[in-house]
C-alpha cells in the first residue's frame, strides 16, 4: 500500500505520495518516511563578507561561512541562483560531503565569525541548518538565516532558538505579485518576519525592486510603514537592484534613480536605516546616524571602508545607540 | 513486381516518419509530466536515482522533521 505523508514545514503543506518529493524537490517520501535528502550534502560552500548577505548591522567586516543545498520552496521567475534552487539533489554537479561538525570546523579554521544558511533557502534544508547551527553555537559562532521566510510558525520558532540574525526577502507588499512571480503567498512571509522579531533574532529586510512589477512608490510606502510598525523603525531595509535572470529576461535592470526614490519613500515613512544594494558608489550603501546625520559606516560594495561606530555601537558625536549586533 | 502504391524507399521514409512521431510523442509525454504547474503540491522525482545516490553516500536518508502520515487520497497528479 502506498504510504503518503504531509510535510508541515512550510505553508505549502505538500501531501507527498511514496516515491514523490515535496514542491521543494529535496524532501522525498521513501517507503512512507520523509527524507531530507540533502542533509550534509551542500552544493555550495563559500566564505563571504557578512555585508554580502546583506547584513549591515551585524558584526560588520567579518566573514560568514556560507552553505546551501539544492532545492527551494519558492520558484521565482527572476531567481539568481536557479541552477541550485530549482533542481533536486540528483541533478547537482557538485555534492560536498559536509556533516554539521565538518561545517563548524571549517568555519572556525577559516576564521569566520558566523555561518550563513543561504543562496537557495535554508527552510528546505531545515534539519541540516538546525543541527549545524546548534553545533555552531557551542563553538561560539553566530548563525545567519538568509531566507524568503516561507515557513510555518512552529518550525520557525524552533529554528529561532539557534539563529542570531536573518535577512529575509520581502519580495513585494502585494499578494498578487507573490502568486505570480514566486508561486508563494505574502502573509506567511509577514508572519515569519514578526516571529523572528518576537523570538529575538536580529532582522534585516531585503526588497528586490523589479521595474514595472513592484516599483510602485505607494506600495513601497505601505511596506515601509508595515516594517516600521511591526518590526521597528530601526529595522534595516535594503532595496536591491534587479538584473534580468532565469525566466525574467524581458525586463531591464532597475535604474539607480528608482532605488533612490524608493529609499527616500521609506525614509519619509519613518524607517531609520534604508540602504541601496547592487549599485556601486551610491551613498545609500552607508550608515548614517538617524539623530545627527554623522557618517557611521562607509561601504563600497561588500567592503567596509570606514567604521566610526564606538565599540558598543553608538554614534561617536551624539552617543545615539545604533540598533544592531556590533560585537 | 512493382507495388501499385509505394516503392521500397517510400516505405523506408514512412517508417522513418513513424519512428520520429513515436519519439516526439514520448518526449512530449515525459516533458508534460514534469512541467511545472503552480500549486500541484508535490513533484515526481527519479526515485531510483535518489536511492542509488543515497547508497553511494552522495545523498542522505536523514529523516526529516515536521511531517506526518496521512490517509492515501487527494495527492493530485504531481508535477
Amino acid at each position: 500500500m502506498k504510504r503518503q505523508v504531509r510535510c508541515d514545514l512550510c505553508p505549502r503543506q505538500c501531501v507527498i505520495p511514496e516515491g514523490g518529493a515535496g514542491d521543494c524537490r529535496i524532501r522525498v517520501n521513501l517507503e512512507g518516511r520523509l527524507r531530507a535528502t540533502t542533509y550534509g550534502r551542500p552544493s555550495a560552500m563559500h566564505i563571504d563578507p557578512v555585508e554580502k548577505k546583506p547584513l549591515f548591522h551585524f558584526l560588520p567586516a567579518t566573514s560568514a561561512f556560507s552553505i546551501a543545498t539544492a532545492g527551494c520552496n519558492l520558484h521565482c521567475l527572476n531567481c539568481q541562483n536557479w541552477p541550485l534552487s530549482q533542481r533536486d539533489g540528483t541533478e547537482m554537479d557538485r555534492l560536498f560531503h559536509a556533516e554539521p561538525a565538518d561545517v563548524v570546523a571549517a568555519a572556525r579554521e577559516e576564521g569566520c565569525r558566523s555561518i550563513a544558511y543561504t543562496y537557495s533557502d535554508p527552510v528546505v534544508f531545515y534539519e541540516y541548518t538546525y543541527d549545524t547551527a546548534e553545533l555552531a553555537r557551542q563553538a561560539d559562532l553566530r548563525n545567519l538565516m538568509i531566507t524568503a521566510g516561507y515557513i510555518n510558525r512552529e518550525p520557525l520558532r524552533r529554528l529561532c532558538r539557534v539563529m542570531d540574525a536573518t535577512n529575509t526577502d520581502l519580495k513585494a507588499f502585494d499578494d498578487a505579485f507573490y502568486r505570480k512571480v514566486t508561486t508563494a503567498r505574502l502573509k506567511p512571509v509577514l508572519d515569519a518576519l514578526v516571529t523572528f522579531r518576537e523570538e529575538g533574532v536580529w532582522v534585516e529586510v531585503t526588497n528586490l525592486v523589479i521595474p514595472t512589477l513592484n516599483d510602485d512608490l505607494a506600495m513601497i510606502r505601505r511596506m515601509a510603514r508595515w516594517i516600521r510598525d511591526e518590526l521597528g523603525e530601526g529595522t534595516p531595509l535594503h532595496f536591491s537592484r534587479f538584473y534580468p535572470r532565469y525566466r525574467m529576461r524581458n525586463l531591464p535592470p532597475t535604474p539607480a534613480e528608482t532605488l533612490v526614490r524608493a529609499r527616500k519613500e521609506a525614509l519619509d515613512a519613518g524607517l531609520q536605516f534604508v540602504y541601496i544594494g547592487n549599485v556601486m558608489g551610491n551613498p545609500g550603501e552607508n550608515t548614517y546616524c538617524p539623530r545627527d546625520g554623522t557618517l557611521l559606516i562607509s561601504r563600497a560594495g561588500f567592503r567596509v571602508t570606514e567604521n566610526h561606530l564606538t565599540a558598543d555601537g553608538r554614534c561617536p558625536k551624539c552617543n545615539q545607540k545604533i540598533p544592531g549586533v556590533w560585537q | 513486381m512493382k507495388s501499385k502504391f509505394l516503392h521500397r524507399h517510400d516505405w523506408e521514409l514512412l517508417l522513418l516518419v513513424i519512428a520520429m512521431l513515436v519519439n516526439l510523442g514520448g518526449f512530449l509525454t515525459q516533458e508534460l509530466g514534469t512541467a511545472p504547474r503552480e500549486g500541484a503540491g508535490w513533484r515526481r522525482v527519479d526515485t531510483e536515482a535518489v536511492q542509488r545516490l543515497i547508497e553511494a553516500g552522495d545523498l542522505s536518508d536523514h529523516e526529516a522533521l515536521w511531517y506526518q502520515p496521512v490517509a492515501p487520497s487527494g495527492t493530485g497528479k504531481g508535477r
